[in-house]
């Protein structure tokens, strides 16, 4: 399959943005007051989501270091535009730390978007997937693991 | 002061080729240990992995109880064996698994991460793999290729 033709920076940060916003509302995650985790204190000046939104720029876009990454925002002129309000590098890593268990949820939440309920939970059913669609079902070894996996000895 | 030797990180990876779970345990430690661990985790269901993951009679209990049933390979060398069917589920599944694995390092940079200490550590492991999957979910969505991120780095 060939690359797609590249879509915008700007393009990048909003599907991300979006992504979030779906995975959030899967999980059944609101934000209050620009806080996705109740916590203390006034209403930050930078949103949950707009932290959360650029930690996962840094890492798709294959930053190596905060402190790289803040370089380059701070003079990419869409990113400026985008983040007008923006935390220095300590605060935005200390931020990160406080939405850990968050990213946590998200990625679970991710997997059920994508996949639908998890085949490794046992009392789901499992995806059957063949490329013989006209033959008689077989059973999947994944419909059979569970109950193998409790006569391990 | 704190020093890091060395951290080994078991990624728990759905069929499709998502990070479900990271579990990160010392590098000094076996790793049947990061299944043990995954007993004081949030994290329930089915596991598949290799013979380094056969957990222990008592430990299976324990891991049993909280939601986690474990299929692992068998050794050459052991009394008990898998069924054929078994083991060959888990010879044909483990390839593209650890293709998984392989660009996560590769995409995500995940063989190094610069943080300042453990909990930081911690955040942005969890971002890397929260990153890989919101990159697939794109993908999905605006029908490219599912395993790509050279469009998103073309982007930059």
């Amino acid at each position: 399959m060939s690359e797609p033709a590249a879509p915008s920076l700007e393009d990048i940060v909003i599907a991300v943005y979006a992504a979030i916003d779906d995975a959030l509302s899967n999980a059944g995650i609101k934000a209050t007051n620009g806080k996705l985790i109740s916590r203390p204190g006034p209403a930050p000046q930078v949103d949950d989501r707009e932290i959360l939104c650029l930690a996962l720029i840094e890492e798709i876009l294959g930053f190596h270091s905060d402190n790289s990454f803040h370089l380059w925002l701070g003079r990419n002129p869409t990113m400026c535009a985008l983040f007008p309000r923006r935390l220095t590098r300590q605060n935005f890593a200390d931020r990160r730390v406080l939405l850990t268990g968050l990213l946590e949820t998200l990625c679970k939440a991710l997997c059920v978007m994508i996949e639908g309920p998890s085949p490794f939970l046992s009392s789901t059913a499992t995806p059957w997937k063949s490329a013989a669609r006209f033959e008689p079902r077989r059973r999947s070894a994944w419909e059979d693991l569970p109950a193998r996996a409790a006569a391990m000895p | 002061m704190l020093w890091f030797h060395g951290v080994r990180e078991h990624l728990i990876v759905t069929q499709g080729g998502l990070i479900a779970f990271l579990q990160p345990v010392g590098g000094n430690r076996h790793d049947v240990q990061g299944l043990y661990a995954l007993l004081e985790s949030s994290f329930e269901g089915l596991l598949v992995g290799d013979s380094a993951y056969w957990p222990k009679i008592a430990r299976r209990k324990a891991l049993a109880a909280k939601g986690i049933q474990v299929i692992a390979a068998t050794c050459a060398s052991w009394h008990f064996q898998n069924p054929p069917e078994i083991a060959e589920f888990i010879n044909k599944h483990r390839r593209p698994i650890e293709r998984v694995i392989g660009l996560f390092d590769q995409q995500f940079n995940a063989a190094r991460t610069l943080c300042r200490s453990p909990k930081h550590y911690h955040a942005r492991r969890w971002t890397k793999a929260l990153a890989h999957n919101i990159s697939r979910y794109i993908n999905a969505k605006n029908k490219w290729p599912i395993e790509s991120t050279t469009h998103f780095r073309a982007a930059s």
